[in-house]
């Protein structure tokens, strides 16, 4: 199924705006900000909310304008939700049974049919349970079997992975791969976890405030972000502004220096938090880029200790552990950065999109 | 109990007076029941015909609050009238007022010459004053309202999820609501049905005036215990116990099905 969605939606004093078309095969992952329009999307695609102006096509086929309504049942979709919503009152077969049921198919082939689906997501001994016995994980995967039971033409997934522990959402990421990747209809996913949409989606399409900030590879996502939400999703510090002469000129009237001296017009850098060094003197060095601030978190990540710093220019940095000790970094400590100009990788960020020949130190893989 | 969480004197003594209040008058019941004769007063005809009847109607009551007053409990719960709490509050009317003025009010909207029964009786000869029909009528309105209330709740504490979720797998409004839905709130309808069918079976006041006391057609085992009491008092005991017993029996029988509630997720 190709899925046209050109439509805004209102809700209140939220807008969401946009103009995506999702292809069959295709796994979409949509990441954003609370509030950024991400469940709002998924819920106006399955038909549970109305979309306000322009239209969803699926197969050419207007289902939502304000004019025209194609109700949720009557749409090859499958929805699987945050919170799971399997009917308590029903086994784990009658619940996968339940698609193929309501649109007409006999007891005993739903039945049949239901205990295939399970087979194939490795969970048929479940079958006879209720949901209320199940782990989180069983749960996600019978309400992944559950909707999967019906052939969707397009699969909506809300935060499939959210309420899982650790653990559990790793085992479970390998399965919906799996599954995903042999879905022939095309799958729109919200995750709030980076990881989920870089190993799982051929696509991620990021909303901020209603509307698409950016829609794109998840390695040219993580090389080349466009907003600074996105580039702290994938922990990378990002500067906008005007290039010209080998600095980035901010909204603010501050410079970054640029390795990139040819480089002009709106156009972002990328410091890599590895990359950003923490004094708590001026420093002396050569690097060309030296930012004053004040810490305002230290927190333990990985092997290392990610210090967040405010101020005219916000930073990630990632010391070391000895580095982290010797400076003795706490909340409120005025301190100072460098970043040396071959460690900002700058791109121009064209109405289009970002260029692809991209900067010297493309992350992408 | 633990040291020093003793419950105090001013709870304690009122407490034990209510339950004391609450328990006497039944235990007086057992105390001064007939038990040598107490077969043979339930099983006289009065009794029996009183004790079919009431069974028959009570339940065809409850059947009849239940078409009508889940569909209601719904509109009221998710439909979002425009006026929802007004709703609300009439349908606990009937459940304030007096049954006898129930009654008087049954009679001005069924009665031969009411705005409804008039009609009935003029275009078809259907008359419900004074008829097993009448009976089923006064104790449904009566009654009805203790199921809506229940159902009520137990639609509004639904997840909306449940519905949207059975949509996208393709269910219709009816298999939506027959098989997820209805399902859910079984444990508030069961306790509804339990509470509308107890209040149909003590319907006594909205009987008698809207139906009358005729036995074997409207004469329902409350009514009997009350006319007996006038001519044979130690049958008022027999019949009121059959009574508590009956609804000791339903009670501890239904337990196990209705009133458990459903493991949520």
């Amino acid at each position: 199924m190709t899925v046209s969605a050109d439509f805004a939606l209102q809700r209140g004093a939220f807008e969401l705006r946009l103009d995506v078309t999702l292809r069959p095969g295709e796994v979409t992952a949509v990441a954003g900000p609370n509030g950024a329009g991400k469940t709002s999307l998924l819920r106006a695609l399955a038909g549970l909310e109305r979309v306000s102006e322009g239209s969803i096509r699926m197969n050419g086929t207007v289902v939502d304008s304000p004019s025209t309504f194609v109700r949720p049942r009557d749409r090859r979709i499958g929805f699987v939700f945050q919170s799971y919503v399997l009917f308590p009152h029903l086994s784990v077969l009658e619940n996968v049974a339940f698609g193929p049921r309501s649109r007409g198919t006999s007891k005993t082939r739903a039945r049949q049919h239901a205990r295939a689906v399970l087979e194939q997501l490795g969970i048929g001994w479940l079958a006879d349970r209720r949901p209320s016995t199940l782990s989180g994980g069983q749960a996600q995967r019978v309400a992944l079997a559950r909707a999967l039971a019906t052939s969707p033409g397009l699969l909506l997934l809300d935060e499939p992975l959210a309420a899982l522990d650790a653990q559990t959402k790793n085992e479970l990421r390998t399965v919906l791969g799996e599954q995903l990747r042999a879905f022939e209809g095309c799958s729109l996913m919200v995750s709030h976890d980076p990881v989920d949409a870089l190993l799982l989606a051929d696509r991620v399409l990021v909303l901020e405030d209603g509307r698409v900030a950016q829609d794109d590879t998840p390695a040219r996502i993580a090389a080349f972000p466009r907003t600074a939400y996105v580039a702290a999703l994938m922990s990378l510090n990002l500067v906008r502004g005007i290039a010209g002469g080998g600095v980035i000129t901010q909204a603010d009237g501050s410079v970054v220096h640029i390795a990139d001296h040819e480089l002009t017009g709106p156009a972002a850098a990328v410091i890599r938090p590895e990359s950003v060094v923490v004094h708590r003197q001026p420093p002396a060095g050569s690097a060309r880029n030296v930012w004053q601030g004040v810490v305002s978190l230290v927190q333990p990540w990985e092997d290392r200790t990610r210090v967040h710093v405010e101020g005219p220019t916000p930073m990630i940095a990632t010391v070391t552990a000895l580095s982290r000790t010797e400076l003795a970094l706490t909340p409120g400590m005025p301190v100072w950065m460098s970043v040396k100009a071959v460690d900002v990788r700058s791109y121009p960020l064209a109405a289009a999109g970002p260029d692809a020949s991209g900067g010297p130190h493309s992350l992408a893989p | 109990m633990k040291p020093g969480s003793r419950a105090p004197w001013f709870l304690v003594v009122p407490g034990v007076l209510a339950l004391a209040f609450l328990l006497a008058p039944l235990l007086a019941l057992l105390w001064r029941a007939p038990w040598g004769s107490l077969l043979e007063i339930v099983r006289s005809p009065v009794a029996l015909d009183a004790l079919r009847l009431s069974m028959i109607t009570a339940t065809a009551a409850t059947v009849l609050a239940t078409l009508l007053g889940v569909p209601l409990a719904w509109l009221i719960a998710k439909a979002q009238l425009p006026a929802t709490g007004l709703v609300r509050a009439l349908v606990l009317v009937p459940l304030l007022i007096p049954p006898v003025v129930s009654g008087v009010a049954l009679l001005s909207a069924f009665g031969r010459r009411g705005a409804v029964g008039g009609f009935l009786y003029d275009s078809f000869g259907i008359q419900l004053p004074f008829t097993t029909a009448g009976v089923v009528l006064a104790e449904a309105f009566v009654a009805m309202p203790f199921l809506v209330i229940a159902v009520e709740g137990g639609f509004r504490s639904l997840n909306a999820e449940f519905d949207e979720a059975a949509g996208t797998l393709g269910a219709s409004a009816w298999t939506s609501f027959r098989r997820v839905t209805l399902p859910l709130v079984a444990p508030a309808l069961g306790a509804g049905m339990v509470l509308c069918w107890a209040r149909a079976l003590g319907e006594f006041g909205a009987t008698i005036t809207f139906a009358g006391n005729f036995p074997g057609v409207t004469q329902t085992m409350p009514l009997a215990v009350y006319e007996a009491l006038e001519s044979d008092p130690s049958a008022a005991i027999a019949l009121s116990l059959l009574l508590i017993l009956i609804c000791v029996v339903i009670l501890v029988v239904l337990r196990g099905h209705f009133l458990r509630p459903l493991a949520s997720t």
